[in-house]
């Protein structure tokens, strides 16, 4: 008796075709998912930086004369007026301890560096840490001090 | 007469065939789309250095003199190589507004980004100011 | 001509069982990612809001007193010390200037500065 056979090598080859776009979709379907995470996690770190440098580079923080009383300090600020950084206020940083600057920043899973340099890249205050993560933002702002103009450099990293 | 492989149709691999090259298209093409996504805050850093600029004007007294060429060499000093910039400032202390700018106005749909200050000036005789500045990738 | 019957054989049975079943696997998956987008796309929406509200706090703590913004927000919001909560997600506020704890409902909010602090209701 002969016996029919259902056509396996067409159920093979279709098998194989559908593998051969189901692994592509799938894989095309996570690198797509992570790349948009990491781009949502570095436009967020991008907000909160420019949000961080505002505050320093544009309010007194609150109270205003906080260099005065650390512990009572509610918000940080480094501005005598816009944009123009205060002697007293960057002395009371330089003096505050890191932790204590992360809290009153409330940067979370973030670590920070603040560099001030004039015009010519020579420096005049660093602050913070240095990168050691795998992503990092940059925001560079000019600001005034002392009358002369310097650049307020602002690094959010991860 | 038979054909090679026998009297088979090719249908079925046709309809695989043509299955599969729509799905390779729909997958290039969503690609190519999902990786072409605007981003936003390059805008806001050009915002933000325009804004920045026409503050340390205010700050180290260039407004106060209102001195076209002194004002220009600051923004000129400050201003990253990328950009350009427009500034209009007008006040109590002008006849007319004093028009500064870094190079040609742009071409086309460009996003140009913009702003003001309002100032006060002590001398020769107390007044205020307005500057309003445009800025945009050269 | 004796009549020959027919027989569904089982290999058939097993045949069509197989195929139920993947087809199954393909919608439970495709069902997953739906869900997966959805969720990503709130996410991204509840996100988007929480930044926009805590960027007009600093904004108006910045601006000084007297400065009062309005805006709109899409989910109900818990701004608590330092931190906006929306369901689960939450972004920390750069400055503690919240005046109090603040409880409020989608639609339009008001945020002000008053006496150096910053105050958020509903309109």
């Amino acid at each position: 008796m002969s016996k029919a056979q259902i056509g396996i090598l067409d159920l093979i080859i279709a098998a194989v075709l559908f593998m051969a776009v189901a692994i592509p979709s799938v894989y095309f379907w996570n690198l797509t998912r992570d790349r948009l995470i990491t781009g949502m996690d570095y436009s967020e770190m991008q907000v909160k930086a420019f949000q961080l440098s505002d505050l320093l580079i544009k309010s007194e923080g609150k109270p205003t004369k906080w260099e005065n009383t650390i512990n009572e300090t509610l918000a940080l600020g480094l501005a005598e007026s816009d944009r123009a950084i205060s002697p007293q206020k960057l002395s009371a940083l330089n003096a505050t301890s890191y932790n204590t600057t992360r809290k009153l920043l409330n940067v979370g899973i973030y670590s920070f560096k603040i560099r001030l340099t004039n015009p010519g890249n020579e420096p005049i205050m660093e602050y913070g840490k240095n990168f050691t993560g795998q992503s990092s933002v940059v925001i560079e702002r000019y600001v005034t001090y002392e009358g002369e103009k310097i650049i307020f450099e602002f690094t959010l990293w991860k | 007469m038979n054909s090679l492989f026998g009297n088979k149709g090719f249908v079925l691999s046709m309809d695989a065939a043509v299955a599969i090259s729509i799905v390779i298209v729909v997958l290039v093409i969503s690609s190519f789309y999902l990786s072409r996504s605007e981003d936003s805050l390059p805008k806001v850093q050009m915002m933000k250095t325009g804004s920045d600029i026409i503050a340390v004007l205010d700050n180290e007294g260039f407004l106060q003199s209102s001195n076209a060429t002194d004002i220009k060499g600051e923004i000129n000093d400050l201003l990253p190589p990328a950009y350009n910039m427009r500034v209009s400032i007008n006040g109590t202390f002008l006849s007319q507004a004093l028009i500064i700018e870094t190079g040609t106005e742009p071409v086309g749909a460009t996003f140009i980004g913009g702003g003001k200050r309002f100032f006060v000036i002590t001398s020769p005789s107390p007044g205020y100011g307005i500057i309003k500045f445009w800025i945009w990738l050269k | 001509m004796r009549n020959k019957n027919g027989q569904a054989a089982i290999e058939i049975i097993f045949t069509i069982g197989i195929i139920i079943f993947t087809f199954l696997l393909l919608a439970a998956f495709t069902f997953e990612r739906k869900i997966e987008v959805q969720n990503f796309a709130k996410g991204a929406e509840v996100k988007k809001d929480c930044f926009k509200l805590t960027n007009l706090i600093v904004g108006a703590f910045i601006n000084g007193e007297g400065t009062t913004i309005t805006t709109k927000l899409s989910e109900n919001m818990t701004a608590e010390q330092n931190s906006l909560y929306i369901d689960e997600n939450f972004c920390g506020l750069s400055a503690n200037v919240l005046k109090q704890n603040f409880n409020l409902a989608k639609g339009k909010v008001s945020i002000e500065n008053k006496n150096n602090s910053i105050i958020i209701q509903n309109v």
